[in-house]
C-alpha cells in the first residue's frame, strides 16, 4: 500500500530530481536565487510541512518535513527550506498565524541586547551566519536576555545591516547587524526555554538530515562512477582496493541514515529528542571526515573539477559538519553530561 | 540508496524496555554478590557453566526456541536485549554463546524432531554447549575449500579431517561440522553436508592453539574415522553451505560485534570521574565521540534485529554493523590509552589497567572472526553490484 506520507516523499524527489539542476545550483553561487522553484515548493505546500491544515499548513508531521529535508540534501538545494519550515512552526506553536513574509532563521547570536520601551523594542547585536538574508524578510530568532527570558524575534532585514559572507559551499551565511533597530511588540514574542530549546535542536536536525542525505547521494555518485569508469580494461569497481573504499562509504553513509532517521522519530519526547539530535550531529559530522575523502578519492581528478557536480555535495557536507556546532562541540557537551552524572554510562542510555 | 541498504528505524516498545530494567536489575544483584568479574570479550573468553546455567534458570537461553522445546517463545527483540545487556556488563556467556545463537536455531530451522527433542531443551537450560566447525588449516577465509568429508559405509557415516580455531571446543560438547559428503567439483559451495558431533567421542581429538595472550580459548579438532549415525545429519544431505550460511544475519549484527571492548569504556568513565583533572575539554570530547558512535551503532543493531524478526533479509546490513563495530572497539583502546596515562598489565591491581591489557591483546581477534574485514567489505561491495 502506497501511503499518503510515501506519496509526499516520491512527489517531491520527483521535483528535485527535475528542477535543481547543476546548473540551478551553480547559478545560486553566482547570487542567483532560484525563484521558480522557489515557488513551486511553496505552492506544493513543501514549505509548511508539519504545520496543521487548521493552522493553514499541509498537515504532515515533523518527521515528514525532516525526511524531507534529507532529500533538500540529497539534491544539494541551495534554497532556505529548513529555515522557512522551521520558522513557520515556531509561529504555529506560539499560537501566531503563518507569514505571508519570506523567513530566515538564527540560532547563533552574541551579546544581543533587548530593551522593551513605551512603543516597542530596541535591538542592539549581531546575528551571525545567517542563511540567505538577501531573499528573506525577515530574520526569526530565540534571544535570552541578561535577566534569562527568551524571546522570539522577528526582525525585518531592512532595518538591519548585512555584511555578506558564504560557507565555503558558497551558501549565503551573512552577518546581521542590529543598531538601535526599533521593532513593535508584536515582534517579540515570549517563549519559554523548553521551547527555545526545542528551536534550537529542529534546527540542527535540520542541518543534520541534509548531509545525511548528501552524503547519500556521494555514495550513489561514487557507485555509479566506479561501475562507469574503466581502467586497465575494466571498471574500476571491480578492483579490491576501490570495492574496500566503497564499503566503508556504504557502511559510513547507511549508519549516518540510521542515526538521523532515530534522531527525527525522537521528536514526540523533548529530552530524548534533544540528546538523539546531539548525538546524531556528532555522529554524522565525525563520519565527514572520512567519507568526503574516500568520494574525491574514487572519482579522482574528475571529481576535483568545477565541472563534475560531487564538489556540490562535498563543499557543503564540509560547510555543514562545522554548522551549528562541529562534533567537537557537541561532543564535549555529550562527554560532559556524561561524566558529571553519578550513574554509570550504560545507565545513562 | 540502495533497497538493501534501507534500515527503518526501530524503537524498543515499553514492555521491552520494562523487561530491560529486569535483565539490568539481576546483573546488578549478581554483580553485588560477587558472581562474576567484569571482564572484556566475555562472550569469547567467559567460561562459566554456573552462569550459564543461571541465565538457563531465568529461562535467558535459547529464550527466542519454542516453548515445547524448552524455550520461551519470545521474540529475537527481547533476545537482544538479554544479549546487549549480558555484554555490556562483561558477563560470563561464553559456554552458551554458540548453541543460543546459532546451533538452536539452526536446528530449530532445519534438525529432525529427534535432533530438537534432543538438544533444544538442554540447550535452554544453559547446560549443553556447542561449537562452530568451520573454519579448516586451509580453508580460512576461502570457507567453502573444506576437505574434511564424510564417507558413508553401510549405516554409518565415518568423519575424517580437522577444524580449527574453535573457540571453547575443550569445554563444549557438540560441534555443527560442515564437510563433504560428496567429492569436490567445481562448485565448491556442493557437496557439503552439516553433522551433529559429540565432542567426546571415540576418534576426536583435540589440541590446544594457545593465544598470544597466553590463554587456551582456541583449538585443533582432529576427526579420525569418528563414527557418527544418519540421526546427526542436519537438515539436506549436500545443503550445508547453504544452510549455515543463512544464519551469518545474525552472527555479524548483533551486540557481539560492537561491545566486546565496552567494559573498558565505563571502567574508563568511572577512572574519569574519581580524577581531579576529568573535567578537560579533551576528555569530554573523546568520551562524547564515543557515546555517539555507540549509540549509532545500538541504533543499527536493534533495526537488523527488528528486521530479522519479520524475516526479511539484512545480511548486507549485518555486515556493515559487524565492520564499524570492530572499528568502535579498538576506537574505545586508543582512547583509553589517550585519555589516561596508565601502562596496561594483565595482572595489575587496577581494574581499569586489566581491562585495557585484555582488550587490547584480544583486538587482532576483533577483525578477523566471523568474517575478516576485507571478506566483509567484499560482501558489500558484491552487494552493491559491483
Amino acid at each position: 500500500m502506497i501511503t499518503i506520507e510515501r506519496m509526499l516523499i516520491d512527489t517531491t524527489e520527483k521535483l528535485f530530481k527535475q528542477t535543481c539542476t547543476k546548473e540551478l545550483i551553480n547559478d545560486s553561487e553566482n547570487g542567483i536565487f532560484p525563484k521558480i522553484f522557489w515557488n513551486e515548493l511553496d505552492s506544493m505546500g513543501i514549505t509548511t510541512i508539519g504545520v496543521p491544515e487548521d493552522c493553514d499548513g499541509s498537515g504532515f508531521t515533523k518527521l515528514d518535513a525532516f525526511a524531507v529535508l534529507k532529500i533538500a540534501g540529497s539534491f544539494a538545494a541551495p534554497i532556505p527550506l529548513a529555515e522557512s519550515i522551521i520558522a513557520n512552526w515556531q509561529y504555529v506553536e506560539l499560537g501566531l498565524p503563518l507569514p505571508n513574509t519570506k523567513q530566515t532563521i538564527s540560532m547563533i547570536n552574541e551579546d544581543v541586547d533587548l530593551q522593551q520601551h513605551s512603543e516597542g523594542w530596541i535591538i542592539n547585536g549581531t546575528f551571525n551566519r545567517v542563511p540567505f538574508t538577501q531573499w528573506a524578510d525577515e530574520l526569526v530568532s530565540p534571544v535570552k536576555t541578561t535577566t534569562g527570558k527568551w524571546y522570539l524575534l522577528t526582525i525585518p532585514l531592512n532595518l538591519t545591516t548585512t555584511a555578506p559572507d558564504s560557507n565555503i559551499a558558497g551558501e549565503s551565511r551573512n552577518k546581521v547587524i542590529c543598531q538601535n533597530t526599533s521593532i513593535n511588540s508584536s515582534q517579540v514574542i515570549a517563549m519559554t526555554p523548553e521551547h527555545a530549546a526545542q528551536f534550537i535542536h529542529e534546527t540542527l536536525l535540520g542541518r543534520t538530515m541534509m548531509m545525511a542525505g548528501a552524503l547519500q547521494q556521494i555514495l550513489t555518485m561514487s557507485i555509479h562512477h566506479a561501475k562507469e569508469r574503466q581502467q586497465f580494461g575494466r571498471p574500476i569497481g571491480k578492483f579490491q582496493a576501490i570495492k574496500q573504499q566503497l564499503a566503508v562509504l556504504t557502511g559510513l553513509a547507511t549508519s549516518a541514515n540510521v542515526i538521523a532517521d532515530s534522531a527525527a522519530t525522537a521528536t514526540v519526547d523533548n529530552i530524548q529528542f534533544q540528546t538523539e539530535v546531539k548525538i546524531a550531529k556528532t555522529y554524522i559530522s565525525q563520519s565527514i571526515s572520512k567519507a568526503v575523502p574516500i568520494a574525491h578519492q574514487i572519482h579522482a581528478a574528475i571529481g576535483f573539477t568545477h565541472e563534475h557536480p560531487l564538489h556540490q555535495y562535498t563543499r557543503r557536507l564540509w560547510s555543514w559538519r562545522d554548522e551549528y556546532g562541529s562534533e567537537a562541540f557537541w561532543a564535549k557537551q555529550i562527554g560532559e553530561n556524561v561524566l558529571s552524572s553519578s550513574k554509570s554510562l550504560w545507565n545513562q542510555l | 540508496m540502495e533497497a538493501s541498504l534501507q534500515l527503518p528505524v526501530s524503537k524498543a516498545s515499553h514492555s521491552l524496555t520494562e523487561f530491560r530494567h529486569e535483565v539490568r536489575a539481576f546483573i546488578q544483584k549478581e554483580l553485588d554478590a560477587g558472581s562474576f568479574q567484569p571482564d572484556c570479550d566475555s562472550w569469547l573468553a567467559g567460561f562459566s557453566r554456573e552462569w550459564s546455567m543461571k541465565m538457563g534458570e531465568k529461562g535467558w537461553v535459547g529464550m527466542t526456541f519454542p516453548k515445547e522445546y524448552g524455550g520461551q517463545g519470545e521474540s529475537n527483540l527481547k533476545r537482544y536485549v538479554v544479549t546487549e545487556e549480558m555484554l555490556a556488563a562483561g558477563a560470563p556467556v561464553a559456554a552458551h554463546w554458540i548453541a543460543d545463537r546459532q546451533t538452536g536455531p539452526l536446528l530449530l530451522k532445519y534438525g529432525t524432531e529427534y535432533q530438537k527433542q534432543t538438544f533444544l531443551p538442554r540447550i535452554c537450560k544453559g547446560e549443553v554447549y556447542f561449537s562452530i566447525g568451520l573454519s579448516e588449516p586451509n580453508a580460512g577465509s576461502d570457507l567453502a575449500n573444506i576437505h574434511t568429508k564424510a564417507v558413508k559405509e553401510s549405516d554409518e557415516w565415518l568423519l575424517n579431517g580437522s577444524k580449527i580455531w574453535t573457540s571453547g571446543a575443550h569445554l563444549q560438547d557438540y560441534m555443527i561440522v560442515l564437510c563433504r559428503t560428496e567429492k569436490q567439483t567445481e562448485k565448491k559451495h556442493e557437496g557439503l553436508s552439516q553433522f551433529i558431533v559429540d565432542l567426546r567421542a571415540k576418534g576426536v581429538s583435540i589440541r590446544p592453539i594457545t593465544l598470544m595472550t597466553g590463554e587456551h580459548h582456541f583449538n585443533e579438532v582432529f576427526f579420525e574415522n569418528v563414527r557418527l549415525s544418519d540421526e546427526m545429519i542436519v537438515g539436506e544431505l549436500g545443503e550445508g553451505w547453504k544452510q549455515g550460511m543463512a544464519e551469518l544475519a545474525f552472527e555479524r549484527s548483533g551486540p557481539e560485534r560492537f561491545l566486546s571492548t565496552y567494559p573498558l569504556l565505563e571502567e574508563m568513565i568511572t577512572v574519569l570521574k574519581q580524577r581531579a583533572d576529568a573535567d578537560s575539554t579533551y576528555a569530554y570530547t573523546e568520551i562524547g565521540k564515543l557515546v555517539a558512535t555507540l549509540v549509532t551503532l545500538r541504533r543499527m543493531s536493534f533495526s537488523i534485529a527488528q528486521l530479522l524478526e519479520e524475516d526479511q533479509p539484512a545480511s548486507l546490513v549485518a555486515s556493515l554493523v559487524k565492520d564499524l563495530g570492530n572499528q568502535f572497539e579498538n576506537t574505545i583502546i586508543e582512547t583509553a590509552r589517550m585519555l589516561i596515562e596508565s601502562e596496561p598489565s594483565t595482572h595489575s591491581e587496577q581494574q581499569y589497567e586489566r581491562l585495557l591489557a585484555k582488550a587490547m591483546l584480544h583486538s587482532p581477534g576483533f577483525t578477523l572472526r566471523g568474517g575478516t574485514t576485507e571478506i566483509l567489505r567484499s560482501i558489500v561491495g558484491k552487494g552493491l553490484g559491483l
